[in-house]
């Protein structure tokens, strides 16, 4: 029989109310790692600048440019570590949820009949920290993909299989 | 009848559509040097050295060569049909083989440029799912031989859409709506024509650097200066020129307007079929296009104040997997309101709003406020390099315009949301009505930055295959609800969004 009952959208499951679980704490070594090898590149390039470079102008300006970087250096580890306690996700019945960001929080809900395919991804230095990430895409290029990184190798081979399996 | 069996050619005219393809891409990649090279000649009848009947043997002998490549890529281009699956050599000295199942085609699409009108051509694109550098396109086929091909695709396509065509070719076409040249007119003269002013702006400037020595030859400056000392004394005669040259940009830009709605959409048709719909278009480039509402996943209506009053709306179809170069034309100009929720019922379903429109909090002035900014020191700093002192005499028009901006662009933003669809409001000039299903969406996020959470306000931003369409600054309460009852929609009716 044919019913088209009302939905109370108060009884709808709430994504607010999940908890997240938080990615692998080693994950924010790499971070650093990351940042340590984009800024010594950066401070490199001054340096030999400054060794090259002999003129008085450019003397001149190579503090100002050496104590922006070291604050630019500053800011962006303090976010980095704040903003890591924002990243995590969740499974439901029907659906994973990711969190990340702290100056501009985002969290995307894929449900599961949704996913085209999935990709667990290990790049050279995630390897050292046995961590792994996972990409969960969607159809079309709007956007809604999914990138959870830090997840350790082991969990990150799970869930991908436990949506394998979810999928078809 | 046609063979496909075994590997066929396109049509010998084919080797002319070739030719003009190549021709055109040389000359496009080399324009800044054609120009270059046609001031040197006409200040000093040489270029490098040469003269004129060298220089013609040289453009010869490059033309030649693009003959002879088209000709080597027309002998070594071949395709065929083997079982389920369409195959395609091609390539002169990289040789190619792109081997497309039947079941992967998603669409094919019979398209005629002005070149391939003339040689009387036309050109088969066929689309797959997914990877978009698998297309194939045939430049060159006789019409017919076109249509055999086409029928041959989808002839073994599964057989749900087999029982589809079939029904199709049928049941008799029958033309929905054919837009007047009246229409055409009305539709370029009501565009935003700041739009085409940008372009022409954009195209005079181009054409400015490249030849801004020459012009400085013709001594155009001086005689431009002269003009303006000769009339400086009296005010009167300055604005009686800014305003002379205001109307001569604003009537170019409605002529530019006008025959670019022409170009796009000569001959308009709306051809309605059991399940589908065609669109027919174009003068120079004529396109033909199926829109089938499985593939649909967004659709906007565009109007603006002056089009509302001629009853003019234009709608927006979003189809997924579809050639970025083609997805402008999926768009259908002229439209009256009937006419609009006709097609929007055909291609979605019937819309009956039930709630009253959510609108986005105050919060969302606030930030306009922020993003006019922007155009207010730029124009200022602008206006000071030209005004210098009486720079700020330039605040006392773009302010007002701004605050006009943003009040429409507050008044106009709205969303709607029932059980099965989603309308989101947007514009500040035109008025944007975004329809998508519900149950099409492929993910939903809520969007959060420190500010708004401040005040608990949140964007949704819900993901189709097509485009995103975002629910602005709602109360995060409000975002929340709105996210779970999507997914609970989606995941509960567990539907297929394609």
């Amino acid at each position: 029989m044919f019913t088209n009952l009302e939905i109370d959208i108060d009884a709808l499951p709430k994504t607010e109310d999940v908890k997240l679980r938080p990615i692998s704490k080693s994950y924010l070594k790499i971070l650093f790692i990351n940042i340590f090898i984009q800024y010594g590149i950066l401070f490199g390039i001054l340096t030999l600048g400054r060794i090259f470079i002999k003129e008085e102008r450019i003397l001149n300006v190579f503090w100002y440019a050496i104590s922006l970087l070291l604050i630019l250096f500053i800011f962006q580890s303090i976010i980095s570590v704040l903003s890591f306690k924002k990243r995590g996700y969740a499974l439901r019945t029907h659906d994973i949820i990711y969190g990340k960001g702290l100056l501009n929080y985002k969290k995307t809900t894929v449900p599961f009949i949704r996913i085209q395919h999935l990709e667990t991804k290990q790049s050279f230095i995630a390897k050292k920290f046995n961590l792994a990430s996972l990409h969960v895409y969607t159809a079309g290029e709007s956007g809604g993909d999914l990138a959870i990184n830090g997840l350790t190798l082991a969990e990150a081979t799970r869930i991908n299989e436990l949506l394998t399996t979810k999928i078809n | 009848m046609f063979d496909f069996q075994n590997p066929s050619r396109q049509s010998i005219r084919g080797i002319a559509v070739l030719f003009g393809f190549n021709s055109y891409k040389i000359i496009k990649s080399l324009f800044l040097a054609i120009a270059a090279f046609s001031y040197s000649f006409i200040k000093n009848g040489k270029v490098f050295g040469l003269s004129q009947n060298k220089i013609v043997f040289v453009i010869a002998l490059v033309f030649l060569f693009i003959l002879f490549r088209s000709i080597l890529e027309y002998l070594n281009f071949k395709f065929h049909i083997v079982g389920d699956d369409f195959m395609l050599s091609k390539g002169i000295l990289n040789k190619e083989k792109i081997t497309v199942s039947k079941s992967k085609i998603q669409n094919i699409y019979i398209r005629q440029n002005i070149l391939q009108q003339i040689i009387n051509v036309v050109q088969l694109d066929i689309e797959t799912a997914g990877d978009a550098k698998a297309e194939v396109k045939i430049t060159a086929l006789s019409r017919n031989k076109a249509k055999a091909l086409k029928e041959e695709l989808l002839s073994h396509v599964n057989t749900l859409n087999k029982t589809e065509t079939v029904l199709e070719n049928r049941i008799e076409q029958q033309v929905y709506y054919k837009a007047s040249i009246k229409k055409l007119v009305l539709e370029g003269f009501s565009e935003n024509h700041i739009k085409s002013f940008l372009i022409i702006a954009g195209f005079v400037g181009g054409l400015y650097s490249t030849y801004e020595d020459f012009i400085a030859e013709i001594k155009l400056n001086d005689k431009f200066d002269a003009l303006i000392i000769q009339n400086e004394n009296s005010i009167g005669a300055l604005i009686f020129t800014s305003l002379a040259i205001l109307l001569m940009t604003l009537l170019i830009s409605i002529l530019f307007s006008i025959v670019k709605t022409f170009l796009l959409n000569f001959e308009l048709q709306v051809i309605e079929h059991k399940n589908t719909i065609e669109i027919k278009k174009g003068l120079f480039n004529k396109v033909a296009i199926v829109l089938s509402p499985t593939r649909i996943q967004n659709i906007e209506v565009v109007n603006n104040r002056l089009k509302r009053y001629f009853g003019l709306n234009t709608l927006r179809i979003k189809q997924a997997m579809v050639d970025k170069k083609l997805q402008k034309h999926f768009s259908i100009i002229g439209l009256d309101q009937l006419q609009v929720n006709y097609l929007v019922e055909k291609l979605m379903q019937r819309f009956s709003p039930i709630l009253e429109n959510g609108k986005p909090e105050r919060y969302y002035i606030r930030v306009l406020f922020l993003i006019a900014l922007i155009p207010i020191v730029l124009f200022n700093a602008i206006g000071f390099l030209i005004l210098e002192n009486q720079f700020w005499i330039i605040n006392l028009f773009i302010i007002p315009l701004l605050a006009l901006m943003i009040y429409w662009k507050y008044q106009k933003a709205y969303y709607n949301l029932n059980d099965n669809m989603l309308i989101v409001g947007s514009g500040s000039i035109s008025t944007i009505t975004e329809l998508l299903e519900t149950h099409k969406i492929q993910a939903v996020s809520t969007n959060q930055t420190v500010f708004q959470k401040l005040r608990n306000i949140a964007t949704v931003k819900v993901y189709t295959a097509s485009k995103v369409t975002e629910i602005l600054y709602v109360k995060e309460s409000r975002a929340n609800a709105i996210v779970n009852f999507l997914l609970y929609q989606v995941e509960s009716q567990r539907k297929d969004w394609m």
